[in-house]
């Protein structure tokens, strides 16, 4: 027992959820070590002073300003409501799934009639800004060889890159190519954003079947077109894959949770030449090691549950390709007060997978640590 | 071979204040079950009295993750006024006081959304620090005049150092006494997030005291 595994079982050891032999290891090395004994006791004092904070009186009237505000009419659902109710239910996977697959659809038709036909884009001086929530994104290894803000390739949510041409800036013409026009003039800027929360569920044909089509758009496209390829080194780990269907499969094969499916849609739009392509987790590391303060930022507009899936997927890659200590030295390096919570949170995850790798590996099926 | 009766056993009895209930394969009990009943149904009355009952727990939690008695008695009501918008989509999957939580939760959460009110809270916190100007101006927390009032300052300053992904969870554990079961479906996350989040907001919340309190923190455990 060393003062590593103080810190481990600390939580435990105070709730008193400790096995009675491990609890008497523990106590074996507090009996010796004064700076572990030290630290326990004053997480016990914090935790006291926190349960010893008196009650504060409710404000007068409470209830009743309530009450008077619901007879006024507050309580009611309003009009505003009702279009929150609508639009939730819109975007909800399983009306969004169908919708973004058909539409998709008909992009591709539409870019393949654009290339065989050699039409211009129709509308060269006012770029559309296309968001796609729940499609597939640029590479963000790619934005960021092209010079494309990070923080644009962060899982922000579907959100547009600046009103007009005049506020989007020359660098999005990288990933604007994938969707056509080779010239810069003419391009038409298609900007997608992965956005985990209106992703389809996991099994949701639709789903498989756009990533399947914009895997097949991005190989026809390729034919046509030279796709810049991304500055990075290629991981030892990084799937060889050719095709579409292939590359489907490799990138369900990186990760298990529906956050792979959302960072996969990201890894079959960063096709490079060569056939072969770095799984989309490694680059959301990269990008992570890169601004850990604009990663740290972008994932605190979702929801915890969202944050969980996105950290445990990317500290499941980190402690894959052996990355972890390096993330986590980073993120604590931040000046960024999230991301170095966010350290602990990678921390965790990241011990919570190596632990299972290991339950794995001796054929326990719990995966836990005791 | 014989079939014969088998007798079921007692029946539960039955409590009017305890309403036994069977959703999606889970029996919850629900001391709220017959008020949340009678307001489905349209009794007026019977909010109020959900209102009564579960006044002082959601303007305890406001409080803590606000920090500010007027922000707390504020979103107090907006809370309790979007349970009245929303309340009929419970569905007794849980405990009502879980849902109030929950509606709570999210709207302390929503109303400190913006980083930079955090920011600048946090900043006017420490600029107050080291001024030295410990002295409350005009004390409105009922609070700042008891005699502990001192550390519960303290313990209260560092509580809104935390981020509210860390505070939350903190609160409803230490100081609103709710299972890991229970907060995690508060905030929708794993039992386990729960634990790791409250461990490390302690931690947090041990550093900050021990600098405002000195050694007496690391010392005085209990």
């Amino acid at each position: 027992m060393n003062h590593a595994d103080i810190q481990k079982h600390m939580a435990d050891y105070l709730e008193g959820d400790l096995s009675l032999d491990r609890r008497a290891l523990l106590d074996a090395h507090l009996d010796e070590c004064e700076a572990c004994a030290r630290e326990l006791a004053g997480m016990r004092a914090t935790i006291a002073l926190l349960r010893s904070l008196p009650d504060p009186e409710i404000p007068a009237g409470l209830a009743d300003n309530v009450m008077r505000r619901v007879r006024a009419g507050e309580g009611r659902w309003t009009w505003l409501d009702h279009v929150q109710s609508a639009v939730s239910f819109l975007i909800s996977p399983p009306v969004l799934a169908p919708v973004s697959a058909a539409m998709l659809g008909a992009g591709i038709l539409l870019a393949a009639g654009q290339i065989q036909l050699g039409i211009p884009d129709p509308e060269p001086a006012a770029p559309a800004h296309r968001i796609a929530a729940s499609q597939p994104a640029p590479s963000p290894a790619r934005a960021a060889s092209s010079g494309l803000a990070e923080s644009d390739v962060l899982p922000a949510g579907a959100r547009p890159i600046g009103a007009s041409a005049a506020e989007a800036p020359e660098s999005h013409a990288h990933s604007s190519r994938l969707a056509a026009g080779d010239s810069r003039g003419s391009q038409r800027r298609v900007i997608l954003f992965p956005h985990p929360a209106v992703m389809p569920p996991p099994g949701t044909t639709a789903s498989e079947n756009a990533a399947h089509e914009f895997a097949a758009l991005v190989d026809m496209l390729h034919a046509h077109q030279q796709v810049p390829r991304p500055p990075l080194a290629r991981s030892p780990q990084s799937v060889q894959v050719s095709g579409g269907a292939a590359r489907a499969r490799a990138d369900r094969s990186i990760g298990g949770a529906g956050l792979s499916r959302g960072l996969g849609t990201a890894a079959l739009s960063s096709a490079l030449p060569g056939g072969s392509e770095l799984p989309s987790a490694d680059e959301w590391l990269v990008l992570v090691q890169r601004s850990p303060s604009a990663f740290a930022d972008r994932l605190a507009v979702l929801s915890l549950a969202e944050q969980e899936l996105w950290v445990d997927h990317l500290a499941r890659r980190a402690v894959e390709l052996g990355s972890l200590e390096e993330l986590l030295s980073v993120l604590r390096a931040s000046s960024n007060d999230r991301a170095r919570i966010l350290a602990d949170d990678f921390a965790a995850a990241g011990h919570r997978s190596a632990a299972e790798a290991q339950a794995a590996s001796r054929g326990d099926s719990s995966g836990l640590p005791d | 071979m014989t079939f014969e009766m088998v007798e079921r056993g007692p029946a539960v009895p039955t409590d009017s204040h305890v309403v036994r209930r069977r959703a999606r394969g889970l029996v919850v009990d629900d001391p709220d079950g017959e008020l949340v009943a009678r307001w489905k149904a349209g009794d007026e009355k019977a909010f109020e009295d959900l209102v009564r009952r579960h006044e002082k727990r959601v303007f305890r939690l406001l409080l803590r993750m606000m920090g500010s008695y007027e922000e707390a008695q504020d979103v107090s009501q907006e809370t309790f006024l979007s349970l009245h918008r929303h309340g009929r989509r419970f569905r007794g999957e849980a405990r009502f006081s879980t849902f109030v939580y929950r509606v709570a939760a999210n709207a302390a959460l929503n109303r400190r959304r913006s980083l930079g009110r955090r920011r600048a809270r946090i900043k006017k916190l420490v600029q107050h620090n080291e001024a030295g100007d410990d002295l409350p101006q005009a004390p409105r927390d009922p609070e700042d005049a008891t005699a502990g009032y001192e550390l519960s300052r303290h313990v209260r300053d560092a509580l809104q150092k935390l981020s509210p992904a860390l505070r939350m969870p903190v609160v409803l554990y230490d100081i609103e006494g709710l299972a890991y079961g229970e907060i995690s479906k508060v905030l929708g996350v794993a039992e386990g997030t729960v634990k790791s989040r409250i461990h490390r907001a302690r931690q947090a919340l041990r550093v900050e005291l021990q600098a405002a309190l000195g050694s007496s923190v690391g010392e005085g455990a209990p």
